[in-house]
């Protein structure tokens, strides 16, 4: 399985040339993450640090100017709104490196060593442990009880969505592809975050992958909504059986993580979000 | 219920296949079809209402030109099975998502047909019968789904007896844009205005840059739409040197550019490797060649259909709603309306695991 993984991956790097010179550079060490929608995402060195690569192979597929054009402007705008969302406080890789040539960003390893996955995966471990737990109930013949620890646990990342969705939006960004791959996450070293610390505080997040993001305009509401639209139907249908509960944690949090002088501005954005999802309910008028 | 699913796929050798009569009437076509539990298509017929040229089809014609076909189709898809309405199990129809008076049209007729025969009946879901239809002909067994049709655009997949939607237009659909261009730069309905898109953009080469609208796995086409537009008003005035070929290029290259963008993102965001494109705008030759090379890329493969099946037929509701009738049993009779709001993912998917 894995020699054939890695024979085809070194097929496939022959459409992207940068892509061969990073591996003789960087040797064997080279490993990768992941096969994304555009992009691929490596791990490899640089100067002498364990790095994320991320690079858009030319889409053999779109028409060449179209894609030289999407290429070029999402690169830029992934490392811009990056470092704009680092200014408003969100977590994010460090950039250490754009080469614009080859599409490329170098940037800090959120190390699954330490940690960090994607929100996505945290919550297909939720998923599993619910199913474990109720299956161990019921062959204890006991009642299905309070089964807090993984509610709880899911409420707080609900609520942590929801916050760095309203913190990210009034800050003028929307994100472009909010869903749980985009989230990086880790559960707080449990030594260091005992006793003091308060409930809500049990994990650490990080954005990544800015490359549809973009400021929004001034009034900007539909847009919001629109990524709102996009986060909680990317629940809906990765992560079925916790969806009700994840999206009431989040809309609140949301509503309320606006900052004070805004605070009228979340719950309007929430509304739109209504109209967003009247109109998808509506579309299927014509088979 | 896990033995009952078996034995009724697995007909002992006494007991005859089941076989299924299908009515399909959801938009402007009306098509009959008859298929056979092993998956053979015995018969699929259709006929196409074509509006007259610069006009979209409207809901009132449409339902008189499907009851003036229905009985027709029914006797000529008999015909061609060679049976008899008595050699049928069941009778399915399209219950929604769909135009209302079309639909009832195609209803009626199919609870005509089920009374005067005691039929049972069964409604199905018209995206559903595209996916079972697509997943038979093709042989593809788990693919995301791209359908892409006059009124649907969505990205699909399945999981825990359900078709979850994960992206879809956040405003009209991929066939309605493509369709509502060819009547602004007057091409003709016959016999799909996409269809002679297709065959336009064969002829133009240069590329006009055209907004791209992604949003996570979503889409939206009516910034193109009204950009296009005013392309077709400078063309009109001879302010471009930009064709009608070029624009339909251009559109085409764009649309479809973004389509399999969405797909490829559900693909990254599930991990499944194959694709099958489903609905009318499925047939395209472009859009299926770009989607080969999208899949190439990722080492999987991409299943489609010609327009015996991508295009709205009968067969592909009798095949989805021959599987419910094994699985789950008929539609109470007093539950056998349509509904023009009927999503994808609210059909509870009993005959896969
Ligand atoms: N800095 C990082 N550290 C650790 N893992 C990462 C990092 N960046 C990305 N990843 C992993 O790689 C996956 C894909 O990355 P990313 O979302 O940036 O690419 P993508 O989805 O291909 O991008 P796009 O949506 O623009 O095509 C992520 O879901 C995550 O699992
Ligand atoms: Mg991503």
């Amino acid at each position: 399985m894995a020699s054939t993984e890695a024979k085809s991956d070194q097929d496939r790097l022959a459409v992207a040339p940068h892509a061969k010179r990073m591996r003789t550079e960087a040797g064997d060490h080279e490993q990768l993450l992941a096969q994304g929608a555009e992009g691929r995402v490596v791990v490899t060195e640089l100067l002498g640090r364990r790095v994320v690569c991320k690079y858009r192979f030319p889409k053999a597929y779109r028409h060449a100017e179209l894609d030289a054009r999407l290429n070029a402007k999402r690169l830029s705008q992934e490392v811009r709104l990056m470092l704009r969302a680092r200014q408003l406080g969100i977590r994010t890789p460090l950039i250490y490196h754009v080469d614009a040539r080859a599409h490329a960003i170098y940037m800090e390893l959120l190390d699954a060593a330490h940690g960090w996955m994607p929100v996505k995966a945290l919550l297909v471990l939720f998923e599993r442990d619910a199913l474990a737990l109720k299956s161990q109930q019921r062959d204890a013949d006991q009642r299905v009880g309070d089964d807090s620890e993984t509610r709880s646990d899911v409420d707080e990342i609900g609520t942590q969505l929801g916050s760095l969705a309203a913190v990210l939006h009034a800050g003028g960004i929307i994100h472009g592809d909010l869903t749980t791959s985009n989230v990086m996450v880790r559960r707080r070293d449990p030594t260091r975050a005992s006793g003091g610390q308060s409930a809500g505080q049990d994990f650490e997040f990080a954005m990544i992958d800015f490359g549809l993001s973009h400021v929004c305009t001034k009034q900007g509401d539909e847009e919001r909504a629109v990524d709102l639209y996009v986060l909680e139907r990317a629940i809906e249908s990765a992560h079925n059986k916790l969806a009700a509960r994840l999206g009431r944690a989040l809309m609140e949090a949301y509503a309320s993580a606006w900052p004070r002088e805004d605070a009228q501005r979340g719950a309007r954005v929430l509304r739109r979000l209504e109209d967003v999802r009247m109109r998808g309910r509506k579309r299927d008028m014509i088979g | 219920m896990g033995t009952e699913r078996q034995s009724a796929l697995r007909p002992t050798p006494k007991e005859p296949q089941r076989i299924a009569l299908g009515i399909e009437g959801s938009a402007n076509k009306i098509g009959v079809g008859i298929v056979k539990e092993d998956g053979s298509i015995l018969a699929n017929v259709r006929k196409t209402f074509v509006p007259p040229l610069g006009s979209g089809f409207l809901p009132k014609e449409t339902a008189q030109h499907h009851q003036q076909h229905a009985v027709g189709l029914i006797r000529q898809a008999l015909e061609e099975a060679r049976l008899s309405p008595r050699d049928l199990s069941v009778v399915c129809y399209t219950k929604g998502p769909g135009m209302g008076a079309p639909l009832r049209s195609a209803a009626v007729a199919a609870r005509t047909f089920a009374l005067l025969y005691e039929l049972p009946l069964v409604g199905v879901n018209h995206c559903i019968g595209h996916i079972e239809m697509g997943r038979l002909v093709t042989g593809a067994e788990n693919p995301v789904v791209l359908y892409v049709s006059g009124g649907n655009t969505q990205v699909i997949s399945y999981s825990d007896q359900c078709y979850r939607i994960f992206g879809e237009t956040i405003d009209i659909a991929v066939g309605n844009c493509l369709d509502r261009f060819a009547r602004v730069v007057k091409l003709s309905n016959d016999p799909s205005p996409g269809y002679n898109i297709e065959q336009a953009a064969k002829m133009g080469s240069r590329f006009v840059e055209l907004p791209y609208v992604v949003k996570g796995m979503d889409v939206s086409f009516t910034g193109l739409l009204s950009s296009v537009e005013r392309e077709v008003v400078k063309m009109n005035k001879g302010t471009t040197d930009f064709s009608r070929e070029d624009l339909c290029f251009s559109m085409q290259e764009t649309i479809f550019a973004m389509l399999v963008e969405v797909t490829e993102r559900a693909m990254a965001h599930c991990g499944e490797r194959d694709v099958l494109v489903v609905g009318g705008v499925g047939c395209n030759l472009r859009l299926q060649q770009m989607m080969d090379m999208m899949v190439a890329q990722r080492g999987g493969r991409a299943f489609c259909t010609d327009e015996r099946f991508c295009i709205d037929n009968g067969a592909m509701i009798a095949w989805a709603g021959l599987l419910e009738f094994m699985h789950t049993g008929a539609t109470p009779f007093k539950e056998t309306w349509c509904t023009q709001r009927f999503r994808t993912d609210q059909v509870h998917v009993s005959w896969r695991q």
